[in-house]
């Protein structure tokens, strides 16, 4: 799937909850495939956000325009960017940038994960975990996510000190989604965006680097990172199916 | 928007291509996909440290405010994909306005009047909607194509210039030469054959 199609298949889950709460009162992967967005109750406004999220990845409009778009729509909610509350505020400029570039990027994340082959993998065994976007004020302790989430999976297929590599199956990516070692602010995806408006991504490391980082051993195979599903899982359909109330299983 | 862009690839490789089935081909085209991937966004990001040239002559210009690039093209860089199909490969650089690297791009106002081209920090990267929405008075000064905006008690400043449409002049350089992305989606096939041959005899 391209990236745009990734979003264009998401399901909308408008909610009253706050981001942590979020994290806390949905399992990942409802959030991995769902575009919301903090005490966002609004489902058209999300269908909105998921429309122009497709439209920026088609390279169809850029982040200004998806922007104004939204800030439209919110205006006729009531929201304004001169309302108080900075980031909490919908209409913000740093919320609807948050939200474009977080989903823009996870789309894009997903898109590269699903192009895994043994022949990209066995070329580019890794990923270093490095900054793609520049922000005024960034995170300086990445250093430390890192080592906690080396630390949490035994450093397997993750190097340590240094600079942040690690097989592109290694556990690590995971954990610092996860936010091992008590951090808040992640999204819970073994993939990029680790944290919210997190300007580090992935670029691909190649074999000679990987066995001169200790990673792999030479002519070791590297193992393939785990596919990205965005379909939904068998208990959703059995839930869907019984709410109709009828034995579905006769007609098919 | 698509462009189609064709790479020359080496003779050897091509007549490997040609007699594999499309589950070989598919996974040999997957890696020059990537590496086409990986050439676009090293380049973008490489070429976007010299395009900050608007944002540095607007922050001179403006008094009282300044505006950060808005890193349209960092940003693109790294959201670019790529997928394989058994006979092609596509890589998607979502940055509004690429297809520049290979030809001038006109652009003409569709929804509005005319264009708006910011003439001041504080109107950078912001719609003349946004700029309102932000509490901005705007208002077009009689006889000229020129936006005023003042905020609040300020002092009124140039916000933009109206354009019915504006060309912006071909930068090939916006992406990577021909040569440099056929030699790094050749190289990875290359590679990716003599990988996979190796572990066949092992």
């Amino acid at each position: 799937m391209t990236a745009e199609d990734i979003i264009r298949v998401k399901e909308l889950l408008p909610t009253t909850l706050g981001s942590v709460e979020i994290r806390d009162a949905f399992p990942r992967e409802l959030l991995e495939r769902a575009i919301f967005s903090a005490r966002m109750a609004s489902v058209s406004y999300l269908a909105d956000v998921r429309d122009v999220c497709a439209r920026m990845m088609s390279g169809e409009i850029s982040e200004a325009a998806a922007r104004d778009v939204l800030g439209g729509v919110l205006e006729r909610m009531g929201h304004s960017p001169q309302d108080e509350g900075g980031l909490s505020n919908p209409a913000s400029i740093r919320r609807l940038n948050l939200i474009l570039e977080t989903q823009t990027q996870m789309a894009a994340s997903v898109a590269v994960l699903q192009e895994q082959t043994a022949a990209t993998v066995g070329i580019w065994p890794a990923w270093e975990l490095t900054r793609l976007e520049g922000r005024s004020a960034p995170r300086e302790d990445w250093p430390q996510r890192w080592n906690a989430a080396g630390e949490a999976v035994g450093w397997d297929g993750a190097a340590r000190g240094g600079r942040f590599v690690a097989l592109k199956a290694s556990p690590i990516w995971q954990a610092l989604g996860d936010g091992a070692g008590g951090f808040k602010d992640t999204l819970g995806n073994p993939y990029p965006p680790f944290a919210f408006s997190s300007g580090m991504g992935w670029e691909d490391v190649g074999r000679e680097e990987c066995e001169r980082l200790g990673l792999l051993a030479p002519g070791e195979e590297p193992p393939r990172p785990a596919g990205v599903s965005l379909a939904p899982d068998a208990e959703e359909l059995r839930r869907v199916v019984e709410s109709c109330g009828f034995d579905i299983s006769e007609g098919l | 928007m698509e462009l189609d862009v064709h790479v020359k690839v080496r003779p050897d490789i091509g007549a490997v291509l040609g007699r594999l089935g499309p589950i070989w081909r598919r996974e040999l085209l997957s890696a020059g996909a990537t590496a086409a991937r990986i050439e676009i966004a090293t380049h973008i990001r490489r070429q976007s440290r010299f395009h900050h040239k608007t944002v540095e002559r607007l922050n001179k210009r403006t008094a009282g405010f300044t505006a950060t690039a808005t890193g349209h093209l960092e940003k693109g860089a790294a959201r670019i994909t790529s997928r394989t199909y058994p006979d092609h490969a596509v890589v998607s650089v979502p940055i509004a306005g690429i297809s520049r690297a290979f030809r001038d791009l006109k652009i003409q106002a569709k929804k509005a009047k005319c264009l708006t081209i910011p003439l001041s920090s504080a109107s950078y990267g912001h719609t003349v909607r946004e700029m309102q929405r932000l509490g901005w008075t705007v208002w077009r000064v009689k006889g000229r194509d020129l936006l005023m905006g003042r905020l609040g008690n300020d002092q009124a400043q140039m916000l933009y210039t109206l354009k019915k449409q504006v060309v912006v002049k071909k930068d090939r350089n916006l992406l990577p030469s021909d040569d440099s992305m056929a030699d790094a989606i050749n190289g990875a096939m290359a590679t990716a054959i003599r990988a996979a041959l190796t572990k066949e005899v092992s």
